[in-house]
């Protein structure tokens, strides 16, 4: 039986630490896609998804567990990936832009090609890379991660409003972008 | 109706859901309309198929490095479950010099002579101290109020 997130909290926060492994197991595949969707980085997407649990856990005091805990847990994930991200730019404006290869937009990162095999899958892969970096997080958030808007606003810090016009922007770039590669199109059964 | 109105309600997701045939106008152009049926079966199936990316894993031996870098962490500093309280308690300092800079700005307005001075009126060197100590008071406000407004902000940064 699962044990309750909350439960396991209580548990670190007692002193049992070695209790936040079970979090760590339960949410580090997911919390390394969201990671990985945005940053398009394999090797920073494990950085800053190791930092997440690591600033989590010393935090831990500051979960509000009447609330889910993994939303709590992307919205820390989504700041260091931006700051992640910021530092990133930065870097690539110093010194050039070859470093900037492996996030071009539309484009993937080579190693990511390894992670995923099913050829449909990194078609829109690619497509998600394409978008824009709020774009993108909000729809990885909203369909991936299937978490409400109002948590998605809270985890980037923005309205709702705003979360639901990145997300119309966001679904017409991804239908532009998927219905031009011809990878998804089907007749539609009414 | 035109195929743009169409595309537009399908990026909305107004249209992509089970009830195609309780909508009126939309659905009928959107399934005879070559394009606009692409695109909204495109658009229908797109959030199933993001769901089904998560099939991306973390590399093996994630877990272990982060827990041993809480171990390391741990050492440094244990985790209490006190430390909310203790954050919330650092805001009090810049609260209060906040709250001392308006303060002190209302005094130095409240002191500041009202109205111009005839030019041959002379400023007695008791009206001279005053004007002092309201600049001073004006200028201390302010800082007060900088200090009490941009800490909170730069902590949260920083964090």
């Amino acid at each position: 039986m699962n044990t309750p997130d909350q439960a396991i909290v209580a548990a670190v926060l007692a002193g049992d630490r070695d209790s936040f492994g079970a979090l760590v197991e339960r949410y580090q595949h997911r919390l390394f896609g969201l990671v990985l969707m945005m940053v398009r980085d394999p090797g920073g997407a494990e950085d800053v998804a190791q930092d997440t649990f690591v600033r989590a856990f010393s935090r831990l005091g500051a979960y509000d567990t009447a609330r889910p805990f993994y939303p709590w847990l992307a919205a820390i994930a989504v700041r260091l990936a931006q700051n992640w991200l910021r530092q990133r730019g930065s870097i690539v404006r110093r010194e050039g832009a070859q470093l900037d290869d492996t996030i071009a937009p539309g484009a993937m990162p080579l190693s990511l090609d390894t992670l995923i095999t099913d050829e449909e899958s990194r078609e829109l892969w690619r497509a998600v890379s394409a978008l824009s970096s709020g774009e993108r997080t909000t729809v990885t958030l909203c369909y991936r991660d299937g978490l409400p808007v109002r948590d998605i606003a809270l985890a980037l810090g923005v309205t709702t409003g705003t979360v639901k016009t990145l997300l119309f922007r966001a679904r017409r770039h991804l239908r532009e972008r998927l219905t031009s590669s011809g990878m998804f199109n089907r007749e539609l059964q009414p | 109706m035109t195929c743009r109105h169409v595309l537009d309600q399908i990026d909305a997701e107004t249209v992509v859901d089970e009830r195609l045939d309780l909508l009126s106008a939309v659905p009928v152009h959107a399934l005879t309309c070559p394009t606009c049926a692409v695109a909204l079966g495109v658009s229908r199936d797109t959030p199933a198929r993001l769901r089904a990316l998560a099939t991306v894993s973390a590399p093996p031996a994630f877990q272990t490095s982060v827990m041993a870098r809480i171990a390391r962490l741990e050492d440094a500093a244990p985790i209490t479950a006190h430390e909310p309280a203790s954050a919330d308690w650092k805001l009090w300092p810049a609260a209060a010099c906040l709250v001392l800079g308006i303060l002190l700005i209302a005094l130095a307005l409240s002191l500041s002579p009202v109205g111009p001075r005839p030019w041959h009126m002379r400023i007695s060197p008791a009206a001279t101290t005053q004007s002092l100590a309201t600049v001073a008071a004006l200028l201390v406000g302010l800082v007060c109020y900088a200090i009490g407004l941009f800490t909170p902000i730069a902590r949260r940064r920083r964090s």
